[in-house]
């Protein structure tokens, strides 16, 4: 028998606790983007109709600035943001090219279904330079979604509309079920938003990407229900430590 | 929009099978599904010339050979009078009229094969005759025609901008008040049709109809934009004029129209009239192969972008000229999109993406940055687990910002502290059996001053119930004493923030305290960079296991050990032992008894299932524990 002086005694185990999953996968994506040479830039949730539409080509009739898709407050003098591109165009007003400038955070679009959540978060990010094109477009999406979901993923590129830029592509990659999953939209900056923010859209071009943190996350961890990230059920949130 | 299969493979011999048109509008950017042969599209917002089967084999000619010549009608139609003002010219620049009139007694009950189709294969239900043909052709060609009785409308016909709040009968007999500015039709002072969107009851035609006006309009887009929503009104026609219909065929749907008639009835007598208020101009783009080439990193030849886009109906002459259909096509930039999705966007090859060395942003983090993340680690490493929660509340206040249209009527503000959502969140986790609950939230809070919006970063801490689940800290209860020690060498006058949240006005039978704080976080002192975190945290993606939301059921088992040799053996037999509904064990006591020089260990096992455990099920999880446990040497469980 041992002595009581070198008697075993059990670790009593400190519980750590954990970030959110959604602020996990955020900060994993961006700190790839960082590395990458992107800088990480911030703005307001609460922005102004120009910032968020006006700058970005999206004009008075498009439905999304319609009252049953955006949050307007204080008697329709701001908006709730419904993307982060904002935050690019207050970077290139802001800096000369070549821009390199990432930024995630909350969006709100007026949604609540199984599927879609009056909040959510974004990533998007903008390189601006002389010569950017669609071919260096596909090369970072292909970076982005290796690192991601691994080099053996095969990805798809499908034309797309959105009024910022032009051409348009969404993304999606082949699941192991055999189905395409939307990932990321991207594309070539539409030359009517770089005039908008000052810049030359003879000598610069720019490519531009977003990704849904949700979707990644839910992807990544599979969860298979939006809802489950924001019950803030310790059940849930303790699976990701 | 859903189009059979068969639509597409009529019209293109050439087409191999429904895998292959699938992927081929998958190119084109023709996002749909298909279920029974039939393609259902989610056709994005610009491409509205593509809301139709002709459209739709229009951007399939950059493949095949498609057939999209519709028969129409070649005669010459007599002028039709109508006296018709138009005081919305520029919300409508461009409109015809046909007024026909058919044998009385025929009654068509099978149309011809090409749209009885229509109708069988897409299971969409026969009105009458006109509107049938009205129905169809707006699948066919992708523009919305209207059908009057012609026998219902009066004199004359007026369209106008109107601010009214009259109540209006649509041709499905809902009754719906309009309010503010409208563009409507009427006829002798009588609102017979919410233009683009919905006619009305009064003058609809009816299966005795054998004289209709049909009404075949161009809207701008941002007119009718809106409006079938706010009368919740499900109109296709609303959704075909938001993303707009070209405005140069409104004449060719009406012979197309004609020659559909004269297809299934004799046809007593036809006129038609064009209204054209504005001067159609061409889109012209410069022929610029360079720059599209420098838009897309690629080295196409003239010849074949000019092939391309002449089979998508573009027009080559000193300039690119754009067809009247593809009002999205206004720059380089949307030419080289044509260019792309024709070649593939897969096939276009990539360029290395490197954000060269002189421009490149080093990870540049600011003092808040470094200050946020630390303060997470210190959380972290104390048990505390991230929440992020909606941002609205029904807290008013004179500085809180009110939304215009919430999700949620009750909750109308943005809110102004995390409290509440913490709060709410704690006492969700308590009623789900939890009894040590940390939580913290970092968001961005916005209040009014006078004008302006003011942005703050806070920090909102919650915490309740026991320390931690071992046994060093299980009957120690989070009070502000364990607040203090954690957070006060890193928060100036800590003490002054801390709160102990009463649960009188809560809805809680949990007695133990709730202490909280919220500090902006520039309250946060600089100590807390030299804070170096305790714990590894994961770099991976974890596998999420579905939760139950089935209650757990926890169990306590303690053991007595006479030799102490043991210890290490019995921790990790119990706490590695794996079955499907154990959640979860810790040790939540350690006695060493010296004099009777004996160790007591006692484990907490929680319980759960997908469905309502019995105590059965878990006696048989806790017996076999016992039964591995029990063969140690000096081992027993006392009052076994």
């Amino acid at each position: 028998m041992s002595s009581e002086k070198d008697i075993y005694t059990p670790k009593a185990n400190i519980q750590g606790g954990a970030i959110h999953p959604i602020s996990f996968t955020k900060n994993l994506i961006l700190n790839r983007l960082i590395s990458y040479g992107f800088k990480d830039a911030s703005g307001p949730e609460i922005e102004s109709e120009k910032f968020n539409f006006d700058m970005l080509n999206i004009k008075e009739s498009h439905p999304a600035r319609q009252m049953h898709d955006t949050f307007y407050i204080e008697n329709m003098s701001y908006v709730l943001r419904t993307h982060t591109s904002p935050v690019q165009i207050r970077t290139m007003l802001n800096e000369k090219p070549p821009i390199a400038c990432v930024s995630g955070g909350k969006v709100y679009r007026k949604d609540d279904d199984s599927t879609h959540l009056p909040m959510f978060h974004q990533i998007e990010g903008i390189y601006v330079d002389e010569n950017v094109n669609f071919s260096h477009l596909k090369d970072l999406i292909f970076k982005i979604i290796f690192s991601l979901f691994g080099e053996d993923t095969k990805i798809r590129f499908r034309p797309s509309y959105f009024p910022f830029t032009e051409p348009s592509a969404e993304v999606d990659i082949l699941s192991d079920e055999g189905k395409w999953l939307e990932v990321l939209g991207c594309g070539i900056i539409n030359p009517i938003v770089l005039e908008n923010c000052s810049i030359d859209s003879n000598k610069y071009s720019g490519l531009a990407f977003g990704l849904g943190i949700e979707r990644i996350a839910m992807l990544k961890f599979g969860v298979t229900d939006i809802r489950d990230f924001y019950k803030s059920n310790l059940d849930f949130i303790k699976q990701f430590k | 929009m859903k189009v059979p299969y068969s639509f597409f493979s009529k019209r293109i011999k050439e087409l191999v099978d429904i895998n292959e048109l699938s992927e081929k509008f998958f190119q084109l950017g023709h996002e749909h599904t298909i279920e029974n042969k039939i393609f259902d599209f989610e056709l994005t917002p610009n491409r509205g010339d593509c809301l139709s089967l002709s459209g739709l084999l229009r951007d399939l000619k950059t493949f095949y050979n498609a057939d999209i010549n519709f028969e129409k009608n070649s005669k010459p139609v007599p002028a039709l009078n109508i006296d018709f003002k138009n005081k919305a010219q520029n919300d409508c620049p461009h409109i015809s009229f046909l007024k026909i009139e058919i044998e009385k007694s025929e009654e068509v009950k099978v149309y011809k094969d090409y749209m009885e189709k229509y109708f069988t294969s897409l299971d969409i239900k026969k009105i009458n005759f006109f509107t049938d043909i009205s129905n169809y052709i707006s699948f066919e060609s992708g523009q919305p025609t209207h059908c009057y009785d012609f026998s219902k409308l009066g004199s004359e016909i007026t369209l106008e901008r109107i601010n009214t709040n009259n109540k209006f009968k649509t041709l499905l007999g809902d009754e719906i008040q309009l309010s503010g500015d409208n563009l409507l039709f009427s006829s002798d002072d009588t609102i017979v049709n919410l233009a683009g969107v919905m006619g009305g009851h009064g003058t609809k035609c009816d299966t005795r109809t054998h004289c209709a006006l049909i009404e075949c309009a161009y809207f701008k887009p941002e007119s009718i934009i809106g409006k079938s929503l706010k009368y919740d009104l499900n109109s296709e026609a609303a959704h075909k004029f938001e993303r707009s219909v070209n405005p140069m065929h409104q004449k060719d749907v009406l012979d197309r129209f004609i020659r559909i008639v004269s297809d299934h009835v004799k046809v007593k007598s036809v006129e038609m009239t064009s209204f054209n208020y504005d001067k159609y101009i061409e889109t012209e783009l410069e022929i610029d192969i360079n720059k599209i080439n420098k838009i897309l990193g690629t080295n196409i030849d003239i010849t074949k972008y000019e092939k391309i886009l002449k089979n998508l109906g573009f027009k080559f002459k000193s300039n690119i000229v754009v067809p009247s259909w593809r009002n999205d096509v206004l720059s380089q930039n949307d030419l080289a999109e044509e260019v792309a999705r024709t070649i593939g966007y897969d096939n276009i090859n990539q360029s290395n993406f490197i954000v060269s060395g002189s421009n490149k942003c080093p990870k540049d983090q600011t003092k808040i940055s470094i200050i946020e993340s630390k303060i997470i680690d210190l959380l972290v490493d104390n048990g505390f687990y991230e929440s992020i929660s909606f941002p609205f509340n029904s807290a008013s206040s004179q500085s809180a910002i009110k939304l215009d249209n919430p999700i949620d009527s009750n909750k109308p503000f943005m809110r102004e502290s995390i409290k509440d959502s913490l709060t709410e969140n704690l006492l969700f986790n308590e009623r789900r059996q939890k009894d040590s609950i940390k939580f913290f939230e970092l968001s961005d809070v916005y209040s009014k001053k006078t004008n302006a919006i003011e942005k703050f970063r806070k920090l909102g801490v919650i915490a309740s119930g026991r320390i931690d689940d071992n046994y060093l800290s299980f009957n120690k209860k989070i009070d502000a004493n364990y607040m203090q020690d954690i957070f006060s060498p890193y928060i100036k006058d800590f003490d002054e923030k801390i709160e102990d949240i009463s649960r009188e006005t809560l809805n809680t039978k949990t007695k133990s305290k709730i202490l909280y704080f919220e500090i902006n976080i520039d309250d946060i002192n600089e100590n807390i960079i030299k804070y170096e975190s305790v714990l590894t945290k994961t770099e991976n993606f974890i596998q999420y296991k579905k939760i139950s939301e089935y209650p757990s059921i926890y169990r306590d088992l303690s053991f007595s050990i006479k030799d102490f040799n043991q210890i290490e053996s019995l921790e990790r037999l119990v706490l590695n032992y794996t079955n499907d509904i154990l959640i979860d064990s810790f040790i939540f006591d350690y006695f060493h008894n010296k004099k009777n020089k004996e160790v007591k260990i006692g484990f907490r096992f929680r319980f759960q299932s997908n469905k309502t455990l019995t105590d059965t099920e878990v006696d048989n999880v806790i017996n076999a524990i016992i039964e591995q446990c029990i063969n140690i040497k000096n081992i027993s469980i006392p009052g076994l």
